[in-house]
């Protein structure tokens, strides 16, 4: 509570160098990006990246504070490309009409599924919220009311869209649009766990007994998690179609919802900023990934060596296998041990050595051996 | 409905069914003894069809079966060794810690699924089936591929292998028992690792196996072939209740005879979407499945 | 509230459990009187801590029914149960390892208080369920420990979190399972304390318990369980002196 202030410069930091990008537009990265900062195909790598960032964060609600292992979340983030883009293109609605339609469809919705879903638990649930998932895929694929678009997907004309972000001019709008979801989300969801609701949801996630016999009902919080990551998903879903502006196949099933697990586990689990870290980067190296595979990569080797080099989902694969082994904790793990390293430090050349180490075995930590995991664990929940 | 149509679409259901039984069973006694959800269960799967495809297109072996024989102990073999490799080499590292186990399993996925695809391409490879495969066999009037009548037979001999294995041996027992109640066979002091490693082989084994008759069941492989299939044996998992053989053996012929039903007379898609209706109703009317022996 | 006015407070007819074919619980039927300090005692196995788990609504009987009051809650989740006054604890503690000890207090007194749902409002330094918490705190000797999280807390300071958790609740009726097991000597004595005061409030306990001689001491009444049946049940004086008590624990006693 005392550290609210405190807690408020890192975001402060972050949302300033995003709101200067779009003024950079001599300042390039090199090998990062291909032109410079304020360029127009720089932000809209950008703007991806921050909304797969805010997905990553509405599915680390659900898995890392509520530990409900979802492996369909994408269902959400599709239903937020798919939905408004039928009502528009497929039924002529009017912008706005289509996103509140599909607001409204997809509260319902993730009532529905949600109740059926949550009657089981565990890995159970997991494949469940899997199967959900992948019908949707099957229904988008096989098209069978030919209002879906199939394997190409739905593209939204320009003219369907609010002027403001249309076109090329509409790329730094959208920029903006897709920084204020990330800032948003991850405002609304440090509330919502902080609240009253969001401890007994945390309480959830180590012992559910436990929180029944205080006399709550789990099923109820579990659902009530379930909905607010849901529909958060959704509007991630409403602000990619911005950019996208193609609802695809490619985004719904269970390959994409995987993804989004690993974008949260290789960020960092049960830790809002290190879930759209992960997000962030994810959605930045996917691109930069996908480009590198055209170009030619491991030429000269035989082809079992090359080929497998210019797919992205090898690079994305090993790192998560690395990860699991030499670092469970995630990038964030990684670097709030470095910084408490940094921090013991700089306290030890002040008064000498830091007395006491952190007490290890904090029981039930996913990965939580060692005690220099156990130092991340016990300081920083 | 044509009674012809019926009888070759439920021997098609049953080819299915046996498929899924071989995805489906390892994977539900894994997570059932030891609680690693195994998501390279499908990659290893998808390894075993490219073994699969691999030997029936360059294997000089004559005649026909035998090349075929071939193709499947060779698919049963490179699942197995991946099983050990998996275990021994990367699972037994992470030990107690079953989301880590299941995380990293994922990236395997991904990793094995990418260097397929990279390496042999992402569109289908056809298998040269032997040609007794294709012909047709007259069964009760109606005409069925020879191929779907392997498929079924290969199956139901690894089924009864299975339960026999579950039921008559020292590790079967242990792994039987383990499922039922892990803390207590464990308390006997009854050391389950060594099961669950051979129980791993095995059910690598019997998923590279399976994946060379899926290849034989499709037509062709691809990488994706894993994941597309993995998904159903969820579904079939769930249905016959996590941790029992027989349950998960009942639900694979429920679920792919009425997918295959679904599909043949209905919209495009239907069948597989059907399935996924049949465990939402099942979650509601009996979400411990139809034979749990695991509190889902 | 007298006693013979309030009558029984809980009751359990005929209840029954089995697993897979095993019988767990046989036929139990059981009354506890509104008030009263009630110990379960029996040799390993005999289905003590079962009768816990279906009288806290952790596990439903394959047959008979339990009524709370005068409330049929046979077929009411756990949740239920708590909200109309029944709480637990474990044999082994079952507290919320990562989450401070101030945490576990306070979300118990949250969860009597109402408005757990809320995502707006967040807890407060000097909110009604934190002031709660802080007394139950002190009371157990606690408030030295409140910032400690849960997991780093030695057995018996566990144990009296669990006490702790279980007076903010106030229940009705309160379920021990082994409430001095794993604990030290002189920690016993705290821990019975404790358990004694809110007994004193005027709430029913139900103790299962080994120590024999803390049984004895502080019981109105003792049942007896054996196999899964209830023996007998009456004063520690006559079940102390039976011999058919006797002969179940020496039968047993391999």
């Amino acid at each position: 509570m005392k550290r609210t202030a405190a807690r408020n410069v890192p975001l402060a930091i972050a949302v300033a160098l995003f709101a200067a990008v779009p003024f950079l537009s001599n300042v390039s990265v090199p090998l990062v990006f291909d032109g410079p900062l304020g360029s127009l195909g720089t932000m809209q790598i950008i703007a991806v990246g921050l909304i797969f960032a805010a997905l990553a964060m509405t599915f680390d609600l659900l898995f890392g504070y509520t530990g409900l292992l979802s492996f369909g979340h994408t269902l959400w983030f599709a239903l937020g490309l798919y939905l408004p883009a039928v009502l528009m293109v497929g039924a002529g609605a009017p912008f706005g009409t289509a996103l509140l339609l599909a607001l409204a469809a997809c509260l319902l919705l993730s009532l529905i599924i949600g109740a059926v879903a949550l009657r089981t638990s565990g890995i159970a649930f997991a494949m469940v919220t899997m199967a959900f998932a992948e019908a949707f895929l099957i229904f988008v694929e096989r098209n069978p009311t030919k209002m879906f678009g199939g394997d190409e997907g739905i593209t939204v004309a320009g003219s369907l869209l609010p002027q403001a972000v249309r076109g090329v001019a509409g790329i730094g709008t959208v920029y903006w649009i897709a920084l204020v979801l990330a800032v948003t989300i991850y405002l609304l969801l440090r509330q919502s766990v902080g609240s009253r609701a969001g401890h007994v949801l945390q309480g959830l996630k180590e012992n559910p007994l436990r929180v029944e016999l205080l006399g709550l009902h789990t099923y109820r919080f579990r659902l009530l998690s379930f909905v607010l990551s849901s529909m958060l998903a959704v509007l991630c879903g409403f602000v990619y179609l911005l950019v996208a502006r193609v609802a695809y196949p490619g985004i719904a099933g269970t390959d994409f919802a995987l993804l989004i697990m690993v974008m949260v586990v290789f960020g960092g689990t049960g830790r809002l900023w290190g879930a759209a870290l992960g997000g962030f980067l994810y959605g930045v190296a996917n691109i930069r990934l996908g480009s590198m595979s055209t170009a030619a990569f491991g030429e000269g080797l035989p082809q079992w060596i090359s080929g497998p080099l210019q797919e992205p989902p090898l690079y994305i694969g090993l790192a998560v296998v690395l990860m699991m082994l030499f670092a469970p904790e995630g990038l964030a793990g990684l670097i709030e041990k470095a910084s408490s390293r940094l921090r013991a430090r700089l306290a030890g050349s002040r008064r000498g050595r830091n007395s006491g180490a952190a007490p290890s075995g904090s029981g039930g930590t996913p990965g939580g051996d060692g005690t220099e995991t156990a130092l991340a664990a016990s300081g920083q929940r | 409905m044509a009674m012809n149509d019926v009888i070759s679409l439920l021997i098609s259901g049953l080819g299915l069914a046996g498929i899924y039984f071989l995805l489906a069973s390892g994977l539900s006694l894994i997570y059932g003894l030891m609680r690693v959800l195994n998501l390279a269960h499908g990659a290893i799967f998808a390894v075993g069809g490219f073994v699969g495809w691999a030997a029936l297109e360059y294997l000089p072996v004559e005649p026909d079966w035998l090349r075929f024989t071939a193709a499947l102990v060779l698919a049963t073999l490179a699942g197995a060794m991946l099983g050990i490799l998996i275990e021994k080499g990367l699972l037994a590292r992470l030990y107690g810690r079953p989301y880590a186990q299941m995380l990293l399993t994922l990236g395997l996925a991904f990793a094995m699924t990418a260097f397929l695809g990279g390496w042999l391409g992402h569109d289908p490879l056809t298998l040269k089936q032997p040609a007794w495969f294709d012909e047709v066999t007259v069964i009760a009037g109606s005409r069925v591929v020879n191929s779907r009548l392997v498929i079924v037979g290969i199956a139901l001999i690894l089924f009864l292998a299975t339960v026999v294995f579950l039921r008559r041996s020292k590790h079967g027992l242990i792994i039987r028992a383990g499922v039922n109640n892990r803390s207590m066979v464990m308390a006997l002091g009854i050391n389950v690792s060594k099961s669950f490693t051979l129980l791993f082989v095995i059910g690598s084994g019997l998923a590279g196996l399976g994946g060379v008759l899926a290849g034989v069941f499709f037509g062709s492989v691809t990488p994706e072939l894993g994941t597309q299939q993995l998904i159903f044996a969820f579904i079939v998992i769930i249905v016959g209740g996590l941790g029992s053989l027989e349950g998960t053996a009942l639900a694979a012929l429920v679920v792919a005879v009425l997918q295959q039903f679904v599909n043949y007379y209905g919209p495009p898609g239907a069948g597989d979407l059907v399935t996924v209706l049949l465990l939402a109703v099942m979650l509601l009317v009996r979400p411990r499945g139809l034979l749990g022996k695991v509190a889902a | 509230m007298s006693v013979a006015e309030a009558g029984e407070i809980l009751e359990t007819e005929d209840l029954s459990w089995s697993v897979g074919g095993i019988h767990i619980i046989r036929g139990v039927s059981l009354r506890v009187t509104q008030g009263e300090f009630l110990s379960v005692i029996g040799p390993n196995g005999a289905g003590k801590t079962s009768l816990i788990n279906l009288v806290s609504g952790v596990v439903r009987p394959t047959a008979g029914a339990i009524r709370f009051g005068r409330t049929d809650i046979t077929r009411r989740g756990p949740a239920d149960r708590a909200k109309a006054g029944i709480a637990r604890t474990f044999q082994t503690s079952s507290v919320f390892l990562e989450r401070t000890v101030l945490e576990n207090v306070r979300l118990a007194a949250q969860a009597r208080l109402g408005g757990s749902g809320s995502l707006f409002r967040r807890p407060r330094r000097n909110d009604r369920a934190t002031e709660l918490a802080r007394d139950a705190l002190e009371r157990s000797a606690l408030q030295g420990v409140a910032y400690k999280q849960a997991g780093e807390l030695t057995h018996a300071d566990k144990r009296k979190l669990e006490l702790a958790i279980l007076a903010v609740q106030r229940p009705k009726l309160l379920l021990l399972d082994e409430p001095t097991s794993g604990a030290a000597a002189e920690e016993v004595d705290v821990l019975i304390d404790i358990a004694r005061g809110i007994h004193r409030e005027g709430n029913t306990v139900v103790m299962v318990e080994h120590h024999i001689e803390l049984v004895a001491s502080i019981s109105d009444r003792i049942a007896v369980m054996h196999n899964g049946g209830l023996l007998m049940v009456d004063s520690p004086d006559v079940v102390l002196s039976d011999p058919t008590v006797q002969k179940a624990y020496l039968g047993e006693g391999l």
